[in-house]
This record gives structure tokens, C-alpha cells and sequence, in this order.
């Protein structure tokens, strides 16, 4: 097991595309980052880099302080699951999984018993004879992680492992890698553009938007206290509703309007609005901020119902959206949508007015540019940090 | 689905017209087995009817003839021994230049590539002669080697297996990497067997170019004792007695080496079609 360090880490692909910004980010011994991102954000490129199938253009990547730059892939000590498995076609399950130890040049005693122990581990012990044709995804993707299990490596690289599995095996298989990991105390590295794994599965998230690492923390932290609008809007599903709202001066102290209606700012921000009223801002709100019937304080807005999803123990009311709304790339949405999370009660037919009271202190505020504004605490410096 | 009469129709003509190709493309071979098999009177006298498809009085007459009058075997063993060279190099070199083509980065990669295509298009009969003079002065004439070399690097068989390399998922070469594996030995474990029909259709395609191979044996060897097949049957055409039955025979020796390789090699591709996983 080891530390992995990013340093300054930059890569720029030879048509000039640029892939990856400088990444300076160090995982812990032990640790499960997720890097979490849209398509085409550059995380695969993270993988790629820190395998030694591209060469940076800028910075370094150390592994318990060496830098490994100069190192061939077969030669750093890491082991990789890919999204396709890309278990070897023509080989059975126990060579598939004996593949590695013997490149290793490992005694076939030591061999046949590592392979035993992780058939044993990933229950594979049925499948051992069988050809990568004959299994299920989900087998397969037991393979994958057996082949990287194997041999012990320093650093375990998970490419979006989920993502060809159906989606109730995928929570399965996301728990059986969390425990895994928990039980081998290894450092893994997972990309996915689900943010659903990424909230479950790490220790830390990063997310990564164009090549530019966005925010990395526990995540709790990045759900709670986004550092910018793409953060707040990426995670969470359905995403943090994002509409734009006027600040105004209301008996010397400062007010949101939204649509037609006003609504009091949490104390925990008053402070850090000052600056911007009589300006526009992203007002920021989760889509469980909302609940049904009028507040005190007037901190309610009315809204015309569109569509209602009924998922049996709750349901997503999708509503007219009071002003502007953009999405996590600051994009205008037409029409403006507000997507409300309510516990199940009875129909609400589309055109029906419904009051919906706001949970203040769950609100957030971005500049036009999307900064959050006056966030609760700045992030943890660069280290190893877990909700548990 | 077949449940109309129109279908029954359209089902009709179809095979009626591929059981008419197929008696085109056959009837050639049968005629020649046919006459191989008849007393040399029967050949000529039953040459325009339809008995000469059929042998009516069935003798290996013939075949002893030509044992007895060429060194068959001889040339049997030139054939095989050339085109065995040609295509067991041939799958090793081309199937290395497919993969450097298809995975590697090298500078003049795209050049390199045109330049393979480009060879495509130029007949060999346009090379013989610079060959000819480049391979004599290299003191090559009347040997083995001089009817191998010029063939083993083959411009098709490279682009048939860059064009397959392309095809296998990348994943599968950089899982082997990070096992622990070097680029050789990636392709010998990992891509070989994975490439198998690649490997047999280059096989198919290599024998059958160099098989019936005549103009460069013809011009880089003097005496019988490297000369292949192609050469026997045209000294043997111009050996008085002119038996047609004899040169029917030989041609059937000629061509069932080739035939039951075809057999062999086409069960394999098939197979290495079907067991040809790659999807992971």
C-alpha cells in the first residue's frame, strides 16, 4: 500500500487539447479517492497518467515519494479494473487471475495458492474454468478485481467499474468494493461520472470539470459546503435547483427576491451579501430544502406544478421555476424547472398553485461567475479526512 | 421465414443461380480429375461430350506415368518447402509490422502506412526485374532462399492485420502491461492468440498467391532441384509424349496439396471466428 502524490500534474494532448490542469492533490495511504466528473472533465486522463500509458506534460507523480514518471507501467507497481474488464478472452478465469503472478515469475506453488485465496475472497471459486465468454457482467467485473487483487499491488486504479453493470447489480458490487477496500486498507484511486458512487464509495471526492479540479473533500463536505456552482449542481440527484435572484436593501438589511417572492437570508450569509446588493446572484436550493405550506417570516414561494415523479416512498415534484434557471455549467435551462423532493402524499395535478416553504439555512448563494458566497468554512487543507 | 409462394419463388431462383455458379466454378476441377483418371485414348475421344465429366473406366495409369517420368516428389517438396517458408515468416514479419503499424507511436507512422498501401497497387511482374538483377548480384540465383525472401514482407498481409490489431479493445494490451508484461511479450501471449483469424486468413491468402507462383522461379533458377510445381508442369507439358491424361494428373497433384491446406485452414478461420471472444 502507498501514498500517492500529484504534483503540478498537467497534460496537453499533442493537438494541443488541453486534458488536465495543474492537479495537486496527494492521496493517503489507505485511501479511496474518487475522482468524480463529467464526460470528457479529464479523470480518465488522472488513471491514464498515473499508469503510464500517457506522459505528462507538466508536474509529477510520486508513489511513497519516488517520482515514477520515468517508470513503464509494468514497472510501477499498480494494479488496474477497466470499465470493459478487458479480462484476456482466450484465457480461463484461473489464468486470467494467475496472469500476473506469473509475469512475476512466482513459484506455481505460491501461484496456484494467491489464486485460490482471491477465488476464495471474490467467490469466484465456481467460475475458475470457465472462459471470460461464459460470465455474467457482474462475474466478470469479479474477475477484473481479482486480477488487480492478486498480486498485491501498491495502488488499485478502478475506471468506472460499474458502469457496464446493470443498475441493481451496481449497488451490490459498490458495496462489496467498499468493504473490500475497508478489509485490505488499500489506496485506490475510482473515476465515475456517478456521482451516486462517488457519495457512497470514498473517503474523499474530486470533482473535475474541464480538466480543473473543482473541490476535493469528504463528501458530506462537498454536498454541504460546494465551493462553486458546478460543485452544487454535479452532486446530488436530482441536482441543487439553481435560480437567479435579486438582493435587495429591506430595513437596512439585505433580501433575496425570487420571482414575486422575498425570502430572508440565513444569518450565516447576511455578512457576505452586503457586498452584493442590488445584484443578481445564483440563489442555490436543494431540491429537500423545499417542503410543502407557508413559513414564518414569509420565507415562501409559490410555484405552478409541471410533473410529479411517484417513486413509492417519496416523489419529485417538478415545478414551474419562479426565475432563471442555470445549470452546473451556469447554462440557462429552458423552460426553468424546480425540482421539489417530497414524501408521498396525495396527486398533484399539472397547473395546480402549491406554497412551498423554504429552509433558509439550506440555502446558498453564488456569484454570477459561480464563487459561492460566504461559505460556511473553507476546505480542509490537502490531506486525508473522512466523515466516519 | 418462408410462407408464401413468392418467397418459395424468390428461394428457388436464389439456389437455382448458386447451383449454377457452383457448376461453373466446379466443373473445371471435375474435368480434370475426371480425365486424370481415364486411359489416354478415353480423354481426347470423350473430351466434347458430357462423359468427360465422368470417368468411365477408372485407372491410376496416369498418375504412375508422371511418377515415373518427373522427380513429383521433388517438386512436391520445393513447393512445400517454399511456401511453407513464405507463409511461417510471412505470418511472423507482417503480423509484427501490422502490430507496430496499429499500436506503437513511432515517427513517419502515417507515412509508413500510405507507403504499404501505395505497394498494394504495383504488380509484382513491375519489380521482377530490378529483383532479378538486385538478388543475382547478391549471388542468390538457383537457391530456395531467392524464391522466399522477395515474398515474405507482403503490403496486404501487413494491412490485414494492422487493420485487425485496430480492432482488438486497447484495454486488453495495457491490462497485460500493467501485469507485468513487455510489448513483445504482450503480443506473443496476449495478441496472437486473439488474432486468430487474422493469422488464417493471411495463411489462405499468402499460399494461395505463391503456390501457382511461375514467372520468378521461371527467371531465378536453372536446374530442376529447387524449381517448384508450376515449373515441373510446364516441362512435363513440353515432354514428348504429349499424354493429356499424364498432364491431367499432375495438375491434380498440384492442386490437392492446396485444396486440403484450404480445408484445414478455412475450419480454423471459421473456428477462430467464433471463439474469437475479444469483447471481454
Amino acid at each position: 500500500m502507498a501514498q500517492v502524490e500529484f504534483r503540478g500534474l498537467g497534460k496537453t494532448f499533442a493537438d494541443g487539447t488541453p486534458a488536465l490542469q495543474e492537479l495537486d492533490v496527494t492521496v493517503a495511504d489507505g485511501e479511496l479517492l474518487v475522482i468524480v466528473g463529467p464526460s470528457g472533465c479529464g479523470k480518465s486522463t488522472i488513471l491514464r497518467l498515473l499508469a503510464g500509458f500517457e506522459s505528462a506534460s507538466r508536474g509529477d507523480i510520486l508513489i511513497d515519494g519516488r517520482s515514477v514518471l520515468a517508470q513503464p507501467p509494468q514497472e510501477r507497481d499498480i494494479a488496474m479494473v477497466f470499465q470493459n474488464y478487458a479480462l484476456y478472452p482466450h484465457m480461463s478465469v484461473r489464468d486470467n487471475l494467475a496472469f500476473p503472478l506469473r509475469m512475476a515469475k512466482r513459484p506455481r506453488a505460491v501461484i496456484d495458492k494467491q489464486v485460490h485465496a482471491v477465488a476464495e475472497v471474490l467467490d469466484l471459486k465456481e467460475l475458475l474454468r470457465k472462459k471470460p465468454s461464459e460470465l455474467s457482467g457482474g462475474q466478470s467485473q469479479r474477475v477484473a478485481m481479482g486480477r488487480a487483487l492478486v498480486r498485491e499491488p501498491k495502488v488499485f486504479l478502478l475506471d468506472e467499474p460499474l458502469s457496464n453493470l446493470d443498475p441493481r447489480l451496481r449497488g451490490q458490487v459498490r458495496a462489496e468494493i467498499a468493504a473490500l477496500q475497508r478489509r485490505l486498507n488499500s489506496t485506490m484511486i475510482y473515476v465515475t461520472h456517478d456521482q451516486v458512487e462517488a457519495m457512497t464509495l470514498g473517503h474523499r471526492v474530486a470533482v473535475l470539470n474541464k480538466g480543473e479540479l473543482q473541490q476535493i473533500g469528504a463528501p458530506q463536505t462537498l454536498y454541504d459546503q460546494p465551493c462553486n456552482r458546478f460543485v452544487a449542481g454535479f452532486l446530488g440527484s436530482p441536482p441543487m435547483n439553481l435560480c437567479e435572484a435579486q438582493l435587495y436593501r429591506h430595513r437596512g438589511d439585505v433580501a433575496v427576491r425570487l420571482g414575486d417572492d422575498s425570502l430572508a437570508p440565513p444569518a450565516r450569509l447576511r455578512q457576505a451579501l452586503q457586498r452584493y446588493r442590488g445584484n443578481t446572484v445564483l440563489l442555490g436550493m436543494r431540491p429537500e430544502a423545499l417542503t410543502l405550506g407557508s413559513g414564518e417570516g414569509g420565507n415562501t414561494i409559490s410555484v405552478t406544478c409541471l410533473a410529479e415523479e411517484r417513486l413509492g416512498h417519496e416523489r419529485l415534484l417538478h415545478a414551474a421555476a419562479p426565475s432563471t434557471t442555470v445549470d452546473c455549467n451556469g447554462v440557462p435551462q429552458s423552460p426553468g424547472i424546480l425540482s421539489i423532493r417530497l414524501p408521498s402524499g396525495p396527486a398533484m395535478p399539472a397547473g395546480t398553485t402549491v406554497s412551498l416553504r423554504v429552509d433558509v439555512e439550506r440555502l446558498y448563494c453564488f456569484t454570477p461567475i459561480g464563487k459561492a458566497i460566504g461559505r460556511l468554512a473553507d476546505e480542509p487543507p490537502n490531506g486525508f479526512e473522512t466523515d466516519s | 421465414m418462408i410462407d408464401s409462394g413468392a418467397t418459395w419463388r424468390q428461394l428457388l431462383a436464389v439456389v437455382g443461380l448458386l447451383t449454377f455458379l457452383s457448376i461453373l466454378f466446379v466443373a473445371p476441377i471435375v474435368l480434370i480429375l475426371a480425365g486424370s483418371l481415364k486411359p489416354e485414348a478415353r480423354v481426347l475421344s470423350e473430351a466434347g461430350t458430357l462423359r468427360a465429366f465422368f470417368p468411365t473406366r477408372v485407372s491410376l495409369q496416369n498418375y504412375r506415368d508422371v511418377f515415373e517420368r518427373v522427380p513429383v516428389v521433388l517438386y512436391l517438396f520445393n513447393s512445400g518447402l517454399i511456401n511453407g517458408l513464405i507463409v511461417s515468416l510471412g505470418l511472423i514479419v507482417n503480423s509484427l509490422a501490422g502490430y507496430a503499424l496499429a499500436r506503437l507511436r513511432w515517427p513517419g507512422r502515417g507515412r509508413f502506412l500510405l507507403l504499404v498501401l501505395a505497394l498494394l497497387i504495383i504488380p509484382f511482374e513491375a519489380l521482377s526485374v530490378p529483383l532479378f538483377y538486385a538478388l543475382s548480384a547478391l549471388g542468390l540465383r538457383d537457391t530456395y532462399m531467392v524464391q522466399v525472401l522477395p515474398f515474405v514482407a507482403n503490403p496486404l498481409a501487413i494491412y490485414l492485420f494492422y487493420s485487425f490489431f485496430l480492432s482488438l479493445p486497447a484495454e486488453l494490451e495495457e491490462a497485460a502491461q500493467l501485469d507485468g508484461a513487455g510489448p513483445l511479450r504482450t503480443f506473443v501471449v496476449i495478441i496472437v492468440p486473439n488474432a486468430k483469424p487474422a493469422f488464417a486468413t493471411v495463411a489462405i491468402v499468402m499460399l494461395l498467391f505463391h503456390w501457382g507462383m511461375y514467372l520468378w522461379p521461371l527467371l531465378m533458377t536453372a536446374g530442376e532441384s529447387v524449381r517448384p510445381l508450376p515449373l515441373g508442369i510446364a516441362s512435363f507439358y513440353s515432354l514428348p509424349p504429349r499424354q493429356w491424361g499424364d498432364i491431367l494428373a499432375f495438375s491434380i497433384i498440384m492442386v490437392l496439396p492446396v485444396l486440403l491446406l484450404f480445408m484445414i485452414f478455412q475450419r480454423a478461420f471459421v473456428r477462430g471466428v467464433a471463439s474469437s471472444g475479444v469483447k471481454g
